[in-house]
């Protein structure tokens, strides 16, 4: 064949291949979306110094406050030291991005739920769908995050570690030292992604001994879902990334401002399948929040619900429903166009279990079943469910843990202490 | 050689203009792609590759040295983004029984050729199918593939040579036939 012939040839097999027409202009909106973090041409120096100078200034501060996210002291016996009654939740230190939740909960199904506190490491069973509780603390230091990877196994990250726990044991394992995983998303016992107090995305396949940073195409992180092994989405107070080809490339979907005046504290997303997902995003404490959906894989977000007189407009998008005041967590999406989310009024120490069945164009709230004593200070709380059974857990300063069981959408609660 | 229009475009974009960086690179576009696609035989993953090479390209581009050439220092970076795309997703690829066309498909001679072809570059090594991507489907110098993989013109030339002489080896019944 000659010279000729092969160019021929060439392009007669690789020119079927085409990109689609608006792949340029998605390509360089993205690069568009990357640069407005540290690391544009012309600010790597400065970006790269100013990241090292805030190293330099946390590790001092951490030496000077003798470690703020070091194992706790233990007892000589090596037992949990026992807090007291009434700590403050811990103050993170600069660099820190990404908080504790004070109140935890994983469910496994309608019967098996952990429930826990982050600021004194308690951990609670239930079996029975929650008529009864069980403490099943065997770890220590300040709760992270808790996940169920099987029938029997549950991904806890503490202060002092990330464990395996057994529940058919009732038995704890350290899988690594490693105390800064604030958000899991494990897919079994040995391998998994996380997500860091300083808003870095680590995934590990050899449990937890190594993790390895993975770019998300945004930063800070405070949210990843896996939905499939190909398709995940990434949230952040810069906005939403996704990948569809298992983590390889991500791609940005929503971006959000850095303004002056404020910002995005918190983002969460919610997907029960590739299509169909919320996402909420916390504009600072008290401030309130934009409730987003989408139908098309995040292709397009929608701004349904807010807390409009609180956040800026960039942020409500014209975001047509109304949300109560209060500091918003937890969301956690039941169906395609369905989900809860917990409004908390902190200073009141209450709690509102708010619920959408129309893509959060409308939403209905009613107070937690939760007796306080008038201006309790609390943090938020965790709401989880699994088809009706909802558990609900709060941590209030002045009562201690609370814990809430409904089994029919939020009819009818039992309410208890662990 | 870079034009005095190309020298200003790259100022401003290295001093974090992104319309001027769009400017300079959205024309070689198409050629990322017809890289991306031939070396790895998926217009998605193609894409996929491209955007990220952009990013990458963003990211770095305080390496790249003034009076260069950006076309073949761009194309490095897609490149060096198919491999990273190949390597990341190893675990997804299944490795199946030859697998034979349609018999429709076999019965059209372009098809045929064009699979063919295909096929025989994937059994190539990588440094060999990008050479022949380079040399036969972006139709570049053997100067300018030096540049995309670091080695000297004459280097690069025989490189190719042998490269071919393997592609019409893997390729040789469908070539016979034609």
């Amino acid at each position: 064949m000659e010279e000729r012939d092969l160019h021929q040839a060439f392009r007669t097999a690789f020119d079927v291949h085409r990109p689609r027409p608006d792949a340029p202009d998605r390509a360089f909106e993205r690069v568009a979306a990357g640069a407005s973090g540290a690391y544009g041409p012309g600010r790597r120096l400065a970006g790269a110094s100013a990241v090292g100078l805030a190293l330099l200034v946390v590790f001092t501060l951490l030496i000077v406050r003798g470690a703020a996210i070091a194992p706790p002291a233990s007892s000589p016996a090596g037992r949990p030291s026992i807090a007291p009654a009434t700590p403050p939740l811990p103050t993170p230190p600069p660099g820190v991005v990404n908080q504790p939740q004070p109140s935890l909960v994983a469910v496994l199904d309608e019967h098996v739920a952990l429930a826990g506190w982050s600021r004194d490491g308690e951990v609670e069973l239930t079996v029975d769908g929650g008529a009864t509780w069980k403490p099943v603390s065997g770890q220590q230091g300040q709760l992270f995050d808790l996940q169920w990877v099987d029938g029997d196994t549950a991904v806890v990250s503490t202060g002092t570690g990330l464990y395996l726990f057994t529940r058919s044991a009732s038995r704890w394992a350290r899988l690594t030292p490693r105390n800064d995983l604030v958000h899991l998303d494990f897919t079994d016992r040995s391998a998994g992604f996380a997500v860091t107090a300083a808003g870095d995305v680590v995934e590990t396949s050899d449990s937890g001994r190594t993790f390895a940073i993975r770019d998300v195409g945004l930063h800070p992180v405070t949210w990843l879902q896996w939905v499939s092994s190909t398709r995940a989405w990434a949230a952040g107070p810069k906005g939403i990334t996704m990948t569809r080809d298992g983590g390889a490339t991500w791609v940005s979907q929503l971006t959000l401002p850095v303004a002056p005046g404020g910002s995005v504290e918190h983002a969460q997303v919610g997907f029960r399948d590739e299509a169909n997902g919320f996402a909420m995003f916390d504009y600072g404490p008290g401030g309130g929040s934009v409730v987003y959906h989408t139908a098309d894989g995040g292709a397009t977000w929608t701004a349904e619900g807010c807390t409009c007189d609180a956040v800026p407009t960039w942020l409500s998008l014209g975001a047509a429903s109304m949300l109560p005041p209060g500091r918003h967590s937890d969301l956690v999406v039941t169906a395609p166009s369905s989900a809860l989310l917990v409004v908390n009024d902190p200073r009141a120490g209450t709690a509102s279990v708010c619920a959408t069945t129309d893509a959060g164009r409308e939403w209905s709230c009613s107070p937690a079943p939760f007796t306080t004593p008038p201006r309790t200070e609390s943090g938020p709380a965790a709401l989880a469910a699994r088809g009706p059974s909802w558990f609900l857990v709060h941590d209030v300063t002045t009562t201690g843990p609370l814990l809430a069981v409904s089994h029919d959408t939020g009819a009818t609660w039992t309410t208890g202490r662990p | 050689m870079v034009t005095a229009t190309t020298a200003e475009l790259l100022e401003r974009s290295l001093a974090g203009d992104r319309l001027a960086f769009e400017r300079l690179f959205r024309p070689l576009y198409d050629d990322g792609f017809r890289l991306a696609a031939a070396m790895l035989s998926d217009a998605s993953l193609a894409e996929d590759a491209v955007q990220e090479a952009l990013l990458k390209a963003w990211r770095k581009l305080y390496t790249f040295r003034t009076g260069e050439d950006v076309r073949p220092w761009f194309l490095t970076i897609v490149a060096n983004q198919c491999r990273s795309l190949r390597r990341a997703r190893w675990w997804s690829v299944q490795r199946l029984a030859e697998v034979e066309p349609p018999a429709r498909a076999r019965q059209d001679p372009a098809v045929a050729e064009r699979m063919d072809l295909e096929a025989a570059l994937r059994r190539l090594p990588r440094r060999a199918r990008l050479l022949l991507v380079l040399r036969y489907y972006l139709d570049m110098s053997f100067e300018d593939i030096g540049l995309v993989v670091g080695a000297s013109p004459a280097a690069v030339k025989s490189s190719t040579h042998r490269a071919l002489v393997r592609l019409r080896a893997e390729w040789g019944p469908a070539e016979a036939s034609n």
